[in-house]
């Protein structure tokens, strides 16, 4: 199964679930008699989307359909011609971004953002630290200093044993 | 409309809405030039600051500024290293970067900035034109014809899609539309779908929603495939002689001007944007020059290069007409703007040019200004800002990532936000891999509590759903709607059933 069917595939898992917690939806007595009720438009979302998750799925796929997006040019591999693709990194920077959201609060902005900085720019192969540490500090100072005094956002800099 | 021109020039010339353009359309140029950020990623990126701003003329004003600055800012990079980050610059790449490579990249950035600001400047003539006109035919608009006009609308997004991406681009809308019902909606006051998250109560944000479907895929993608945006020539080289000569000028007068109008005009149409009129520009003008310059197309012409340019930034202007006239966005990037209006507490639809006259009017005199701003401050900040595609991707991409998980961040002040964020970021990487076009999602979002709430009066007071065929304007809506959908689906079927 290629990926385009695996992702219609999830879709319509997640459409038979989001369609069996519309119909369990526990209506209140007064909205039991309404013409339109809370989940009468997740019902028939649901009804959508079991439906063209389907058709994804069964009908033959184009080899010459064409993206047209408003966003960036289509990551696909074949689009780029380039055969060297790095699929490790990509993985370690998600990972460092959920423990970022993890130890934002108990490190503080300025610690858990230096961190993040420092150790994403050397899983990508920076090993010039003289610079590197300079500039993660120097940067999340500032987006601090601009966050905190001038967009007057509150942003706890330090971590949260030190208050 | 002279009067509503007194309120948004007297609003857009004030000293902090005129830094507002300022701002932003050097913030867009500067990111914009940065290959991996598209236009949304960009705006998404600046929303929560300019939330922050609180008041939604000078937020509306510094995100339009950030929009087109980013367009301006694509197609340099496009000019001078052939890395169109921006869907709506590629077709400048075919005749900017030749003429970049043989030493005329001064003069390419130059026939840009100009075709840019002249499409631009045009766009907004035309869009002071149509809007009131078209505002005032959407007054006449109830619950029942909106509800089918955003049917109409995200039907018109689904078709312009792609060659046979009909299917999956409904399927993104429907997926945004089941996103967009988790929470309260203003109909019912219960939350709906939060599984006990006491997070989710209001529902997912759109800041996280766009930060994490946009920004995060480009900048693993830019990890993904290390090709991805490199630098090929023209990066380095001294970017001089800002100048066009006469003749050039005649040359390229006339494809300014069709391309201006062509450009406004597919522009406004739902789906359609700054790319489908880049390309259509593109091609246009090259099937109707003459032989000799015909033959230049590809290889360095100033035409080539002119039409695109002009097309794209009129696309940008008319792509407002729908969002500030009927509040409905044509595009993902005036998807986002139409979040950005809701979160500041603004009611985008008709009522805006009779309610918030200020909101309406500055935004389009603005759109003049940022124009006048790119061709004026950025044309000669050209080769000081092009040293920003030196910086060493080591460090852009962390950068990246952080600014879009401190913009979600910032929204709420809640951790968790990330979390949502970083879980969306993995699920449209691997949306885009399979090729799912996401601008379908996030319009569907951001028109699905909208699209129920009107939904569920015209059910309410038509006691069933009867007001699919009494009202006139809400039943042809729905068969323009119903044609949208089925004339690709029928050309898909008709020209595999012709191959197989």
């Amino acid at each position: 199964m290629n990926l385009d069917r695996g992702v219609a595939l999830c879709i319509l898992v997640f459409s038979m679930v989001y369609a069996w917690l519309a119909l369990g939806y526990e209506l209140l007595p007064f909205e039991r008699h309404q013409a339109f009720k809370p989940n009468t438009m997740p019902i028939g979302l649901s009804i959508m989307g079991i439906a063209l998750s389907l058709a994804v799925l069964l009908v033959p796929s184009r080899k010459d359909s064409s993206v047209v997006d408003e966003s960036v040019v289509d990551i696909s591999a074949h689009e780029s011609g380039n055969q060297q693709f790095d699929r490790v990194r990509p993985v370690i920077l998600v990972l460092l971004m959920i423990i970022y959201a993890m130890v934002l609060r108990p490190l503080g902005f300025i610690g858990s953002t230096s961190l993040f900085l420092i150790v994403s720019s050397m899983v990508l192969g920076e090993r010039k630290f003289h610079v590197l540490v300079p500039v993660a500090l120097g940067g999340a100072i500032f987006i601090w200093y601009l966050v905190q005094e001038v967009l007057g956002i509150f942003l706890n800099p330090w971590p949260m044993w030190l208050g | 409309m002279f009067d509503g021109l007194g309120i948004g020039l007297s609003a857009a010339f004030s000293f902090y809405n005129l830094l507002m353009v300022v701002i932003g359309v050097l913030i867009g140029t500067f990111i914009g030039m940065l290959p991996g950020l598209g236009p949304m990623s960009i705006i998404a990126i600046m929303i929560p600051v300019a939330i922050k701003l609180g008041d939604p003329t000078a937020a509306l004003i510094l995100l339009a500024g950030v929009y087109y600055g980013a367009i301006f800012g694509g197609s340099t990079s496009s000019i001078l290293i052939n890395a169109p980050g921006v869907a709506g610059t590629v077709a400048s790449s075919f005749d900017g970067y030749p003429m970049a490579r043989r030493g005329e990249a001064g003069k390419a950035l130059t026939v840009a900035a100009i075709a840019s600001f002249c499409g631009g400047t045009i766009g907004a003539i035309l869009l002071i034109l149509f809007a009131p006109l078209l505002a005032s035919v959407a007054l006449l608009f109830q619950s029942p014809d909106y509800f089918a006009l955003m049917v109409c609308g995200l039907t018109a997004i689904a078709a312009f899609a792609g060659k046979g991406q009909v299917l999956k681009a409904l399927l993104m809308t429907v997926f945004g539309l089941m996103l967009a019902t988790v929470g309260e909606s203003a109909l019912h006051n219960a939350p709906r779908f939060t599984l006990g998250v006491m997070d989710l109560q209001s529902g997912f944000y759109f800041v996280t929603l766009v930060m994490g479907l946009f920004a995060i895929p480009e900048a693993l993608a830019l990890v993904y495939d290390p090709s991805r945006g490199k630098a090929k020539s023209g990066a380095n080289q001294k970017i001089e002689n800002l100048r066009i000569t006469r003749q050039e000028a005649r040359r390229i007068s006339p494809v300014i001007g069709r391309q201006s109008i062509i450009g406004f005009l597919i522009g406004v149409m739902p789906g359609a944007g700054a790319t489908i009129a880049s390309f259509l520009g593109y091609a246009m003008e090259r099937n109707i020059a003459p032989k000799k310059d015909r033959d230049e197309f590809g290889k360095g012409s100033i035409k080539g290069l002119a039409a695109p340019e002009t097309a794209n930034n009129a696309a940008c202007t008319g792509s407002f007409v729908p969002l500030l006239t009927l509040g409905i966005p044509g595009s993902g990037t005036t998807a986002i703007l139409l979040g950005a209006l809701i979160a500041l507490n603004v009611d985008p639809g008709p009522r805006l040019m009779v309610e918030r006259p200020e909101v309406f009017w500055s935004v389009i005199v603005s759109m003049y200004i940022g124009n006048l701003v790119l061709l004026v401050l950025n044309l000669p900040l050209i080769p000081y800002i092009a040293k920003l595609l030196q910086i060493p991707r080591n460090y852009l991409i962390p950068f990246i990532l952080f600014f879009t998980m401190i913009g979600a961040y910032i929204g709420q002040n809640n951790p968790t936000e990330l979390f949502i964020m970083v879980g969306l970021g993995v699920m449209a990487t691997a949306l885009r891999f399979a090729h799912y076009p996401l601008p379908p999602l996030i319009i569907g979002f951001i028109l699905g509590g909208m699209m129920e709430d009107n939904l569920g009066r015209a059910v309410r007071k038509a006691n069933g759903m009867d007001f699919l065929w009494d009202r006139p304007l809400t039943a042809g809506l729905l068969m323009v709607a119903a044609l949208f959908l089925l004339v690709p689906i029928y050309n898909d079927w008709r020209s595999r059933s012709i191959k197989g």
